[in-house]
């Protein structure tokens, strides 16, 4: 059984999940991706782990074809919380496994499928009234620079682009 | 949480009933106002009065205090200013208001300071009307105002005396310490303000550096209870305004019409007093009520004094929103906020016709408008400007020399990054310039790192760069990096600070991440920008290396946003310099009416380890900040593509990257010893003087090299990419080997590694090139007379 292990949390917490999924599936091989900064601190534990760097090299899109094609058959995805934002929270939903458990601080299991959104609509929504409104204002200022704002820029950077594209500097030469 | 939710959900008909209520008020209100003001205007214009500026005594003071039950403060204070009085031996006059005390102060002072002259009132005026009874009573041509919980420090009264010598002086305030040093000092004396967002922003700033050292420097208001003013202009605005009645923002008020009359409200660190801050009012009225009296007297004061018409529309019509904004206060619940924020607007409407009637009779004085008299006691240089009188100088070394306040983005530091290049120009400047540097640091413990720069005798002032918490950028007019790392903004506030605070004649500004936050900043002095890199011939440069159609696509794109950023932002410099041609070329490709100067980059060549042209092993060098992409890119085109040809000519040959903050891609590099990732390396000059070759395989980014004069400098062979040679007038076999492509730069490498008379060659004629053309001197030469031209009008007019 292959299992892509995303536990980008804190060092504790990933630790135990990782216990917890060795326990449950036991003789699987586990593709874990862990912080950067908690591979040496978690490296006793992951022995025998295929130990993977929670950064995207080579791009988001690449990445998650990469996953993609390595069919997974259990992707089992720590959902915590916290301040920080984690992608992978939201790659283990569209990595490709047959199956996606997510689970909590409570180590309480759900299985959940993107195209379901009732089985993570209602975590999800405990989560964003957590999170600060300017977290949010954030949030929904990056979903519009990338889809309305970039299509506007286009247009309005459109001069600033011919204007580089033909101009030329004038001649200063004596 | 549902709980909270539904509290929020409960709360939100409230909060927009408060906003609609605020509204329905302020709104005809600014239809009003606008329509008075327009109306007005040509009354006030008609009947147009100045005062004429007289000299006045400013030997002695009628020093006023004003006391209800506050004996015990008294105890403190009289014997401090009877010290003071009899040091100063000018012929002053003490007077103490009695606001109706019941602790026998009338009697305590009879018997114990029969020198002070006594206003008893028979009840409690508070403080307007008890300074205004304790005035009636004065006789000499300056009126000192302390508070009675005040202990004023010796040297406290000639200073402030000193500043009222000059007749267009209204006010000097003092500097205000607290008798606990351990506590924030929110009242300092040094005070700025600003109309902004509609609503007013009051502060107490600490004095800066050339605050302290300056005699006098501007302030936006002399505090009522430590700072002395001059009668005759006291009479004139008409004193203390009943309009503030009880307390607080009265002599705001009274500083803001003096300036609004051009007249200049000063500062002094020289006067000092410490203070027992708010030890009367609200120890006796309660914290609610006085903030709520201070709130009330903040909508006055904006009807009453602020009559530009954009910044009067913003009051107006923003005051719903700002209400709301107001309202959300720690430690209250945001009913409970509405509530006070209501109750503060609905007691200042009663005193509304009071205020306008004042606001119409005040015009006819005016000589500055809100914007300038804002930015003459905000800024030094502003006020320098505007009034055109000096407050004093600052001792600048050398004849000729000038206060320069140079902005960087980043604290320049030898060996770490590119900085050095301004670490070097700065070294020289301060050498007959009076130069303050302002620079954001990354983390607080770099400010060490600002030691060497202050032995050379510089100021240096710093900031936390912090990362941009708002959203915004919604049509990517700035560049993503720009806008989450340069445009907090905490990091704007630091630098109009700077700019406030310094005594300058002129500002040079380095790296566009300090050009865009200084950009929209009121100019008060010419400006120079010192373009290290064209944000423009990056991106382009980025570009034409990306493959794929999105990728070229999205390159596309952000050379036409870093275009149009890098234009707005140049385009607000009075001069710019460029330390390439290339560079030089493309801003005035942007901005084909401006002459962008070419002035490069000068190195220290004496006292240089010399490059020892017999190298035991192969070692080609390569020397990057690797947080500038461009340098990742080359470190790997130099191992991937470069090395192995190098190496199926050289076996032996080996790679060595040298430079702070390799990221995971350069680390990886490192592989069979061929390769060795050194990191930061203490004594960089020997390191390139150990190496067989340098090697710079840059294909992007812009702006001078410092590496290849680093190189040059210790006589270093090197064989460069033309992207890498720009700003240096090297030709290719006679001071370095210069190849584009991956064959012909190992073909380079091969040769140089082989060939130890060219090595010797090459770095002999390089490091007389930078000797001849690239000292630090003759480039701060140049940088000289770019200021020189600058401050004599040549360009800055």
């Amino acid at each position: 059984m292959k299992i892509a292990l995303f536990a980008t949390t804190e060092a504790a917490p990933a630790l135990a999940l990782l216990a917890h999924v060795r326990q449950r599936h036991p003789g699987a091989a586990i593709a874990a991706f862990v912080r950067d900064e908690h591979r040496d601190e978690l490296a006793p534990a992951l022995h025998g782990c295929d130990v993977r760097r929670d950064k995207p090299a080579g791009g988001r899109a690449a990445f998650v074809r990469a996953l993609r094609r390595e069919r997974f058959d259990l992707a089992v995805v720590a959902w915590h919380g916290g301040e920080r934002f984690q992608p992978l929270r939201l790659v283990a939903l569209v990595c490709g496994a047959r199956a996606v458990v997510a689970v909590d601080e409570a180590m309480r299991e759900r299985q959940v499928a993107l195209l379901r959104p009732w089985t993570w609509a209602g975590h999800a929504l405990r989560r964003l009234a957590q999170v600060r409104a300017v977290t949010l204002l954030r949030a929904a200022a990056a979903c519009y620079r990338a889809t309305i704002g970039a299509v506007v820029a286009a247009v309005w950077l459109l001069p600033s682009a011919l204007r580089w594209r033909f101009g030329r500097a004038p001649d200063r030469r004596p | 949480m549902a709980g909270r939710l539904l509290g929020l959900l409960a709360t939100l008909p409230l909060l927009c009933l408060g906003a609609l209520a605020v509204a329905l008020v302020a709104w005809p209100l600014l239809v009003l106002v606008l329509l008075l003001d327009l109306l007005w205007w040509p009354v006030a214009r008609a009947t147009r009065r100045r005062l004429p500026l007289l000299p006045r005594d400013a030997r002695a003071a009628s020093i006023v205090t004003v006391s209800w039950n506050g004996k015990h403060f008294l105890q403190v204070l009289l014997p401090s200013l009877r010290a003071e009085v009899l040091r100063d031996g000018g012929d002053h006059q003490v007077v103490v208001v009695d606001n109706g005390s019941t602790d026998g102060t009338v009697e305590w002072l009879a018997r114990e300071h029969p020198w002070v002259e006594v206003v008893a009132l028979p009840e409690n005026r508070y403080f307007v009307r008890g300074n205004r009874a304790g005035v009636a009573a004065c006789t000499r041509d300056v009126l000192v105002f302390l508070n009675n919980d005040m202990e004023v420090k010796p040297g406290f009264l000639t200073p402030l005396l000193e500043g009222l010598r000059e007749p267009a002086v209204f006010a000097v305030a003092a500097e205000v310490f607290f008798r606990d040093p351990a506590r924030r000092r929110e009242e300092t004396g040094r005070t700025r303000g600003d109309v902004e967002g509609g609503w007013l922003k009051l502060a107490h700033v600490d004095p800066s550096v050339d605050e302290r050292q300056l005699p006098f420097v501007p302030t936006l208001w002399a505090g009522g209870g430590s700072a002395a003013f001059c009668r005759r202009m006291y009479d004139a605005l008409g004193g203390f305004d009943t309009l503030y009645d009880p307390f607080y923002l009265e002599d705001m008020g009274l500083s803001y019409q003096a300036w609004r009359r051009g007249w200049s409200v000063l500062f002094t660190a020289r006067s000092a007093v410490v203070h027992e801050h708010r030890g009367t009012s609200r120890k006796a009225f309660g914290d609610d009520y006085v903030d709520n009296v201070i709130r009330r007297n903040q909508h006055l004061f904006l009807w009453r004094n602020v009559t530009d018409p954009v910044r009067t529309a913003k009051v107006l019509a923003l005051l719903p929103l700002s209400t709301l904004a107001r309202a959300r206060r720690p430690a209250r619940s945001l009913l409970a906020g509405l509530r006070f924020e209501l109750r503060a607007f609905a007691r200042a409407l009663p005193r509304l016709p009071q205020a306008l009637w004042k606001r119409c009779a005040s015009r006819r004085h005016y000589a500055l408008c809100d914007g300038r008299a804002l930015a003459a006691a905000n800024s030094i240089a502003a006020h320098r400007a505007i009034q055109g009188t000096d407050l004093g100088t600052l001792d600048v070394p050398g004849i000729g020399g000038r206060r320069i306040l140079v902005l960087s983005a980043r604290l320049p530091r030898l060996q770490h990054d590119g900085s050095w290049v301004l670490f070097r120009r700065l070294e020289v400047m301060a050498r007959r310039h009076r130069v303050t540097l302002f620079a954001f640091l990354d983390d607080a413990q770099q400010d060490a790192a600002a030691a060497p720069l202050r032995a050379l005798g510089i100021t240096v002032l710093t900031a936390v760069r912090e990362r941009n918490p708002l959203p915004g950028n919604l049509h990517h007019g700035v560049p993503a990096r720009i806008f989450r790392d340069y445009s907090a903004p905490a990091m704007r506030a630091a630098v109009r600070r700077a700019l406030e605070g310094t005594d300058h004649d002129l500002v040079q500004v380095e790296y566009l991440e300090m050009a865009h936050l200084v950009a929209s900043l009121p100019r008060w002095a010419p400006r120079v920008y010192v373009c290290h890199e064209s944000l423009t011939v990056a991106a382009a440069r980025d570009g034409a290396m990306r493959r794929g159609a999105l990728a070229r696509v999205r390159a596309a794109f952000r050379t036409a946003q870093a275009a149009r950023f890098e234009r707005r932002v140049v385009d607000r410099f009075d001069r710019v310099i460029a330390l390439s041609a290339v560079d030089a070329a493309a801003l005035e490709r942007l901005l084909p009416r401006r002459r962008v100067a070419v002035i490069p980059s000068g190195v220290v060549v004496d006292g240089l380890p010399v490059h020892a042209a017999a190298a035991a092993a192969p070692t080609i060098a390569f020397v990057g900040y690797y947080k500038h992409t461009p340098n990742v890119d080359a470190a790997q085109w130099l191992v991937r593509e470069i090395l192995p040809l190098v190496r199926a000519e050289v076996p032996d040959a080996r790679v060595r990257l040298i430079g702070r903050d390799a990221p995971a891609a350069v680390a990886a590099l490192q592989g069979d010893g061929a390769v060795e990732v050194a990191g930061f390396v203490p004594d960089l000059a020997r390191e390139l003087a150990d190496a067989t070759v340098v090697a710079l395989p840059l294909r992007g980014g812009g702006g001078l090299r410092g590496k290849l004069l680093e190189a040059f400098a210790a006589a270093c062979p090197v064989v460069a990419t033309p992207i890498a040679c720009e700003g240096v007038d090297v030709v290719d076999g006679r001071h370095c080997l210069v190849a584009a492509d991956a064959r012909t730069f190992a073909q380079a490498l091969v040769r140089l590694l082989r060939d130890r008379a060219l090595r010797r060659e090459l770095g002999a004629a390089a490091n007389a090139l930078v000797r001849e053309r690239y000292s630090v001197d003759a480039t701060a030469l140049a940088f000289e007379r770019v200021h020189v031209d600058l401050l004599q009008g040549r360009v800055f007019a």
